[in-house]
């Protein structure tokens, strides 16, 4: 069933390939003239910086939660600003500078201590702060480009940092490109287990995690209205896996009522290593003046057991010369990790018999399907939305060129659902 | 077994998808379509957002750290 809505989909995208679109010549005229302009023009001036100001707003609930073992309120919001900054250097050479807070409150968090007073309300609160930059250069004798990136992150429970570049081979048309990119992260946690199982007992042998990727990516335009890209990663996880707080409730509970679980809770064991490999593919389109074609596809397996596929289709609709609308559709289905369990499900025989040595009543990795809906716009007046002069700073003016703003409502099997609403603001200056 | 051939056919379907279009040398000044904003071959930056969150509730994802917290990482 799950697979046939991904092959209706991909029939749909297929009819859309093959419809020509019917396109006023002058138009092709005019676009390819100040294509040909803005050729010449790159070589001469340097680009202006740009900055975007991104919100975010999240909420979310759900009645699996993986701290209290898999049922219980998944109830979350988050506020997330975001600045992203770039900044031309010379013709060559530019740098990306990322940085934000996230601001929530989860009741699940805040169930961490379930059991000391049954505290049940919205009330788990926390910031974490994220630093990236990145440092991009092209290549000018060879057309190739490369870049160098490190980032920062911190939490209550986690601080993490991570490194990595990439180097794209493009062909002289143009036309082809392919790049290779690695990545390293580590994160150090503080094992925070549920409240009941602070007994000074190491449940976890380690307190880091280290995550290594390495990707590969191929563009390539396929005529003058179709163009691809293809990407394959290999990703390698190790150490702490599992999250401390997390719990299991195995097949003894039945019967117990949920004053005296207590008792009964154990911390998540996952195993220590995980091989992630994902593959994917976008393929985008112009239909016409009007309308573009923008679909995404991913096929996904690792070593717990998860296989997965996931499609998506966004139709960016030119409204007016200003004003873009795209309603975009996703679908997600995936199967078991082979260590998941519901509340109950898994019993200590199969333990100590190692039938599995791993468990989790974590739902984010349970047999599941998800669906998400919604619509951005893009407003961006040619000669930009306003323009002003910005405090302490002389002869300098800012031009707000843009604003745009996406909504997506998230809809997963289990009965979870999502809600978010992102703007963006895109300066010039 | 079922699930192999199930891929198999999906990425047959998907090739027959490319098949359809033959790759052709396209000029610089013949990219104005390719060049497009919307026709970029990444996620949009207001994205970000839903690759996050998605990355923690679907445990299929690609390069993220796993579950480490931010915002709706955890619960």
């Amino acid at each position: 069933m799950q697979l046939r809505k991904i092959i209706l989909l991909a029939t749909i995208l297929a009819g859309s390939y093959t419809l020509m679109a019917q396109t006023d010549k002058n138009s092709i005229d005019d676009k390819q003239n100040e294509s040909q302009k803005k050729v010449k023009k790159s070589k001469t001036k340097l680009k202006d910086a740009e900055a975007n100001f991104l919100l975010n707003y999240y909420e979310q609930d759900g009645d699996h939660s993986p701290v209290t073992g898999g049922r219980g309120t998944e109830k979350l919001e988050n506020v997330a600003p975001t600045f992203v900054v770039h900044v031309p250097l010379d013709s060559v050479s530019n740098l990306d500078l990322n940085f934000g807070i996230d601001f929530y409150t989860s009741a699940s968090t805040n169930n961490i201590d379930y059991f000391e007073g049954r505290k049940t309300g919205a009330s788990g609160k926390d910031v974490r702060s994220h630093i990236n930059a990145a440092y991009n250069r092209d290549l000018r004798n060879s057309g190739n480009a490369y870049s160098l990136m490190a980032g920062f992150s911190a939490e209550f429970d986690v601080t993490s940092f991570h490194f990595g570049g990439s180097y794209t081979i493009n062909s002289k048309d143009q036309n082809r490109s392919l790049s290779l990119d690695a990545l390293y992260m580590n994160d150090s946690w503080k094992l925070l287990y549920p409240y009941e199982r602070r007994d000074g007992t190491n449940w976890l042998k380690d307190d880091k995690r280290t995550t290594m990727k390495f990707g590969l990516s191929y563009s390539q335009v396929i005529n003058k209205r179709l163009q691809a890209l293809f990407s394959a990663e290999v990703v390698s996880q190790s150490g702490l896996l599992s999250t401390p707080f997390h719990r299991v409730f195995f097949d003894d509970v039945n019967g117990v009522p949920d004053d005296n679980l207590r008792d009964f809770s154990h911390v998540e064991m996952l195993d220590d290593n995980r091989l992630k490999i994902p593959i994917s593919m976008r393929l985008n389109y112009y239909l016409n003046d009007f309308m573009r074609l923008r679909t995404f596809y991913r096929f996904y397996t690792d070593s717990w057991g998860i296989t997965a596929h996931t499609a998506s289709i966004e139709l960016p609709m030119q409204i007016t010369p200003s004003l873009i609308a795209s309603p975009f559709f996703r679908y997600h289905t995936q199967t078991a990790a082979d260590y998941f369990y519901e509340f109950g499900q898994v019993s200590k025989a199969m333990v100590d018999a190692k039938e599995t040595q791993f468990y989790t009543s974590d739902y984010d990795l349970s047999d599941l399907s998800s669906t998400k809906i919604g619509l951005g716009l893009q407003y961006s007046p040619l000669l930009g939305v306003g323009k002003f002069k910005p405090p302490f700073v002389k002869n300098k003016q800012v031009q707000l060129k843009s604003i745009g703003l996406r909504t997506a409502f998230y809809d997963r099997s289990d009965g979870l659902n999502a809600w978010l609403v992102s703007l963006d603001f895109a300066f010039t200056f | 077994m079922r699930d192999k051939n199930k891929t198999k056919l999906l990425l047959a379907s998907l090739g027959l998808l490319f098949g359809l279009n033959s790759c052709v040398s396209v000029a610089a000044y013949q990219k104005a379509y390719l060049n497009d904003e919307a026709m970029a071959l990444r996620a949009k930056k207001l994205e970000s957002y839903e690759s996050n969150f998605q990355s923690y509730r679907e445990g299929a994802a690609g390069a993220n750290g796993g579950k480490s917290g931010g915002g709706c990482g955890c619960n």
